[in-house]
């Protein structure tokens, strides 16, 4: 009891100070969790409602290299399967999917042949025009960078204004040899996550110590 | 001079004549605040074409058709559109010429009207401070700026909207007669001007209804209270049955748009909506902060301003709360077949950014309040309005880094194929546009807008190869409009045969491109032909055939490099 009066009687003494903490809290907190979430549909720009595709049309046309439930998947071991997994095509419709070594596209560009063993798959969409997840590679995999196309026109060649190629401009998805059993490594720099935390600790101290000096002199 | 704009709890006693001058103060204020508006808006207003939402607009408001007509236009089309908005256009058009310009004029006035709107508005649920950040948030908003130079009606939605919540906000709490009577008249115009209004009316409703139940349960000892509720209650009433009673001329072609391919009761995901958390935070992104560090200052003062809300104005936070959740939960429940887009929940917009506003103003007191206690520093006498300004200014400068989004957007794609078509398109020749996705124009009408008009031109649309070989047997050149929106599964047959047609393809740009092919001629001779008419930055591909595929080569970067001034004199 003696505590609780005690936490409230700072807490109304110093409200200004932890106003102002709980509201950069609140700050960091959304940032991370923007760093952290996955991309939603309006692409969290600014820009992102203003795009014609949000502006009174249908979304355009979307894949990409998925897991079993659809969620977008960039790395893999040459032990599973890759899904592929889009949105936004013609309804009731095939689209062929290719997989072909990780390159630079351009309209007009001849889709080179297909690498996976069981070559092109060729895929009906629903009536809602979504595809997927639908499974394209089985295991074994090879290892390598690699693009996925998905060629709703299906004429082989990649046309900007139908097709769709999970990625452009950097591999879509890549294929590592598993990882060996008894632990995953994954390198990750705690320093990096602690740089903001630190960075928030170390600026409220050195306000203390501000205060502290200033209080001094004056007392 | 901001010391004035500073809520009243936070400031001394003053003698009136001070409150006098600050009145003043915040007068020349908000015209500044509309200036800067007006300014944002005007700029660049035409700097683009329509793009063809804002085609619609004008095509129905166009000052060839009488009154009737545009009404009749948008009700009648496959996806009936209220035409308050074609109407208030077309009265713009027959006054002041038909240009692009023009057409989006209302648009501008409303923007700017909404700034003084929102003040009101702010001044009435908060204080003049919240009323005056909040303008000046809405001026500098991206999103805003954007549906403010836009020939569609989402500037109006604002507007309306919140003259719909200014009336119900002062008829409940005065109970007077005129309020109502504004009321009625802002959410007829609201609801005649877009369906998404409803989703305004519903809130309004639903907020009525709570805020009468609670006067009748605290109101229930006093007479004055329960004459107060009884009032409210016949107004709100009164004011529902005229709404209906006007609106009830349009109900059967609205209620034809429910039954139709793009009304109500999807059974599947509505397209364009998520109730994930990402999807919430990118829609507030859109409103006008962006991503990152930015966005979590917006979204964090919002929350910070809803918390105090709660805290302390208990009916301003409910009305914030319907306004932000309602309408999600009416479309979920409606399920529309139509896609749902952001800009459907635009009226959210300024109570969002009231609530931010409101958020800010508690940040900079709690910073006056922590500088104060720990003595750090002996708070001058305008240390709070300094912080209040200082974080205005930051979350202003934050909203203006985007507004270059918003002046880049504009599309002007049809524009750009009419120029090339109006330039080039000769007696002999035909033009093909492919059907679009989109239901409420035809793609010809929406070609005709910017040219080749369907007298000026053979315009002939087709949905089969055979009809294309006929269309290509009686003329010397056809030309292929293939938009970025066009309906493949409509026109892959289409496409696929003229795959194996030597043909010339102009890219306008933003996924468009014209097709060109010519009767009886070799890819060699098109090639030669369409140097002539290459300008405008198009890009012209060469497609030959090679060892089973189609290779494309670009034209020399000097060819299409011409000034637009040159391109009559080349053609």
């Amino acid at each position: 009891m003696i505590w609780l009066n005690l936490a409230k009687q700072v807490a109304y003494r110093y409200r200004g100070l932890l106003d102002v903490l709980v509201f950069v809290g609140l700050i960091l907190s959304l940032t991370l969790f923007q760093a952290t979430s996955s991309p939603n549909p309006l692409g969290q720009s600014r820009s992102g409602f203003l795009n014609e595709p949000l502006d009174g049309y249908p979304p355009e046309p979307t894949g990409e290299a998925t897991d079993s439930a659809g969620v977008g998947k960039g790395r893999y071991t040459t032990t599973e399967v890759v899904y592929a997994t889009g949105s936004g095509f013609a309804p009731n419709a095939y689209v062929n999917v290719h997989i072909v070594g990780d390159l630079a596209w351009s309209d007009g560009m001849a889709i080179p042949p297909d690498v996976s063993p069981d070559g092109i798959d060729t895929v009906l969409t629903d009536p809602t025009g979504n595809l997927g997840p639908t499974p394209v590679w089985m295991p074994p995999l090879t290892v390598g960078e690699y693009d996925m196309v998905f060629d709703a026109n299906r004429n082989g060649v990649y046309d900007t204004l139908m097709d769709v190629v999970d990625h452009p401009a950097h591999p879509g998805f890549v294929i590592r040899a598993p990882v060996p059993v008894g632990g995953i490594i994954a390198p990750v720099s705690k320093l990096e996550l602690l740089i903001p935390w630190l960075g928030l600790a170390g600026l409220i101290s050195l306000v203390a110590l501000g205060v502290g000096l200033v209080r001094r002199r004056r007392g | 001079m901001f010391l004035s704009v500073l809520p009243e709890r936070l400031l001394p006693s003053r003698p009136p004549g001070v409150w006098r001058r600050s009145s003043n103060w915040i007068f020349i204020a908000l015209l500044l605040i509309t200036a800067l508006a007006a300014a944002l808006r005007l700029y660049r207003l035409d700097a683009k074409g329509l793009w063809v939402d804002e085609i619609f607009t004008a095509v129905f408001a166009s000052a060839d058709n009488d009154l009737a007509a545009v009404a009749r236009g948008p009700l009648s089309s496959p996806v009936p559109t209220p035409p308050l908005w074609f109407l208030i256009t077309h009265v713009f058009v027959k006054a002041l010429g038909s240009s692009d310009a023009v057409v989006r004029l209302p648009s501008v006035i409303a923007g700017v009207l909404g700034i003084w709107a929102v003040y009101k508005v702010g001044e009435a649920l908060f204080d003049r401070t919240i009323g005056l950040i909040s303008a000046f948030l809405l001026a500098v908003s991206p999103a805003h700026l954007h549906f403010s130079q836009e020939a569609r009606f989402y500037a109006g939605i604002v507007l309306f909207s919140l003259l719909t919540v200014y009336f119900l906000h002062r008829g409940v709490n005065s109970g007077e007669k005129k309020w109502w009577i504004g009321f009625t008249i802002a959410t007829l115009a609201n609801i005649c001007t877009h369906l998404t209004a409803f989703l305004v009316l519903a809130v309004e409703i639903l907020y009525a209804c709570l805020l009468l139940v609670h006067h009748l349960v605290a109101a229930k000892e006093t007479v004055g209270g329960r004459r107060l509720s009884e009032t409210f209650a016949l107004s709100l009433l009164i004011s529902l049955v005229v709404i209906t009673v006007c609106y009830a001329p349009m109900a059967p072609h609205i209620i034809r748009g429910i039954q139709g391919s793009r009304g109500l009761g999807n059974p599947d995901q509505i397209q364009g909506l998520d109730l994930s958390a990402g999807y919430f935070l990118s829609l507030l992104g859109s409103f006008g902060a962006g991503s990152g560090v930015a966005l979590s200052l917006y979204v964090a003062a919002f929350l910070w301003g809803l918390i105090n809300a709660i805290h302390k104005q208990r009916r301003q936070a409910l009305l914030i709360l319907l306004w932000t959740i309602v309408p999600f939960a009416v479309v979920l429940l409606l399920r529309p077949k139509h896609w749902f887009a952001a800009k459907y929940v635009i009226f959210i917009l300024p109570l969002y950014l009231m609530t931010v506003s409101v958020g800010i103003a508690r940040v900079a007191r709690s910073i006056v309040l922590f500088l104060s206690q720990w003595n750090v520093l002996r708070p001058p006498r305008r240390l709070r309005t300094l912080s209040l300004v200082a974080l205005v200014v930051i979350y202003g400068l934050v909203s203006v880094s985007g507004l270059d989004d918003a002046y880049a957007w504009q599309s002007d794609r049809w524009k750009s194929i009419g120029q090339l078509l109006t330039s080039n398109v000769q007696a002999q020749d035909a033009v093909v546009p492919l059907p679009l996705t989109l239901l409420t124009l035809p793609v010809e009408d929406i070609m005709a807008y910017y040219g080749p008009k369907l007298e000026e031109a053979h315009v002939i649309v087709v949905d089969n190869p055979s009809q294309m070989e006929d269309v290509l047997a009686n003329h010397r050149r056809v030309w292929i409009v293939i938009d970025r929106r066009t309906d493949f599964s409509k026109s892959n047959e289409v496409l696929e045969w003229l795959e194996l047609q030597p043909h010339v393809e102009l890219s306008i740009g933003d996924g468009t491109k014209v097709l060109y092919i010519g009767k009886d001629q070799t890819q060699l001779t098109l090639w030669e032909e369409a140097k002539r008419f290459t300008n405008l930055g198009l890009e012209v591909r060469d497609w030959r055939l090679e060892i089973g595929r189609w290779r494309m080569e670009k034209l020399p970067l000097s060819i299409f490099q011409l000034p637009i001034s040159k391109w009559e004199d080349v053609t």
